[in-house]
């Protein structure tokens, strides 16, 4: 039997060890971004809380786990120290929940899951499976062994990505 | 419908001890005995030492360890400790599993405690008068769900698809399916208790605030809260996210301004780290 190794918000967590899991609990706006080599059979699971950094206040000591674009720039960073390659990585993702009838006001869960996939995207990394938006609060999974994301809907059941 | 076995659900429920409200009041009198409230706090030995506990634990930030009721009302200040044993007298209500919501056993809790700490965040966007209201009306908004969890549980199934197929928000099905909606439910625990007519009325509109005429400040303040800690994620339930946002608190709030969400949003996770001592207090 493998670690888990659990994720808090604004956190994330790597292994290189294909017996282990990471896991993520309570995702509701927030974003759980995993990301895996198949080769290596490594990977790791952040889970950000805000789409962007730059709207970060002065007053805090700053955590780069808490925004989508430096939390997926220190995960990568940490996976290529583990020897993962970038072109190899597959992403998958969960969460972006919103309130019913959400206001531009309060938005965030679209605006993580979106910051996200650009992020992706821009950084030419495969997304294999996502389970984005509702308004279910769910938790997340990733299995190193063979890459295999659970994403469990709170109330509703569970997803495979 | 059911409300006539809710009602009787609600009557069995242990009553909240009345130092309770006694405290509340107390927090608010200009002219209290400090040394009166502290006897009270005192008389329930179990209840002091675990309100000296957590004002030990590093949330409150105090430099050296409080030994007495007394000492921690004069560094903390009344409020505080009115607060801390809200939070002791409260914990055996709201820390037990509500397998109705899919909470597992401290879930709600933990949900609730981040719901107070959002709405002291709040209540200052605001400028709220008495934060340590606020705070009250957060940490109890969601206490109708321990009462409601066995018959939420009996319609899961119904309420899902009013949500999902006919865009009802959580607690409009709730009062579609069982016949009371949580908010409700804790309101009228509240008023059994004997709670403040204010405080009572927060619970009851928290998702709507709208409805408010005692204390709409107050009832728009817990409804801020409520939504910042869902989409915090802290203490999801089967619920998730399936209530409405009232956007005049938002605005009220100030939250229209750029960025400004996303800000309050980080310095109430801050503050959730920081009371990571708490949560893990509930037992004690």
């Amino acid at each position: 039997m493998g670690a888990v190794h659990v994720v808090g918000i604004s956190d994330c967590k790597v292994s290189g060890d294909r017996a282990d899991t990471v896991v993520t609990y309570a995702l509701g706006s927030c974003v759980g971004i995993a990301l895996y080599d198949p080769h290596l059979r490594a990977g790791g699971l952040l889970h950000v809380m805000l789409p962007d950094s730059r709207f970060r206040g002065i007053s805090r000591e700053f955590n780069p786990y808490m925004y989508a674009d430096t939390g997926l720039y220190s995960l990568l960073q940490q996976l290529l120290a583990l020897g993962c390659r970038k072109e190899r990585l597959v992403a998958k993702l969960a969460g972006g929940a919103n309130m019913l009838r959400s206001s531009a006001l309060l938005d965030i869960g679209k605006r993580n899951a979106d910051a996200s996939r650009d992020l992706l995207g821009r950084e030419g990394i495969l997304l294999a499976g996502e389970s984005l938006g509702g308004t279910v609060g769910r938790s997340m999974s990733l299995e190193l062994q063979a890459g295999i994301v659970t994403v469990r809907l709170l109330g509703r059941g569970e997803e495979v990505l | 419908m059911n409300i006539q076995a809710v009602l009787a659900r609600v009557d069995t429920l242990p009553p909240m001890p009345a130092v309770a409200v006694e405290l509340l009041k107390a927090a608010r009198d200009p002219n209290v005995d400090l040394a009166e409230v502290a006897g009270w706090i005192e008389r329930d030995a179990a209840m002091a030492a675990n309100i000296l506990r957590l004002a030990n634990s590093p949330f409150y930030g105090l430099r050296a360890e409080v030994t007495s009721i007394r000492q921690a009302t004069s560094l903390l200040g009344l409020r505080k400790v009115v607060q801390i044993a809200l939070m002791v007298l409260s914990s055996r209500y709201l820390a037990p599993a509500q397998e109705g919501y899919a909470l597992a056993s401290g879930e709600l809790w933990k949900s609730s405690l981040a719901t107070a700490v959002a709405a002291e965040l709040v209540a200052r966007e605001c400028r709220y008068r008495d934060p340590s209201v606020a705070y009250t009306a957060g940490l109890l908004q969601d206490v109708g769900k321990i009462v409601l969890a066995d018959f939420v549980s009996g319609a899961l199934e119904e309420i899902q698809r009013l949500v999902d197929d006919e865009g009802l928000s959580w607690e409009e099905a709730e009062r579609q399916t069982v016949g009371i909606p949580h908010p409700e439910v804790g309101a009228l625990l509240l008023e059994r208790w004997n709670f403040p007519e204010a405080l009572v009325e927060a619970v009851r509109c928290h998702h709507h605030p709208a409805g408010a005429q005692i204390d709409p400040a107050l009832a728009r303040v817990s409804h801020l809260a409520n939504a910042l800690t869902m989409t915090a994620g802290v203490g999801l339930g089967a619920d998730g996210l399936a209530y409405g946002l009232d956007e005049e608190s938002a605005r009220a709030a100030g939250l229209e301004a750029p960025g400004k969400v996303d800000e309050l949003l980080a310095e109430l996770a801050a503050k959730l780290r920081a009371a990571e001592s708490l949560f893990s207090a509930r037992d004690g």
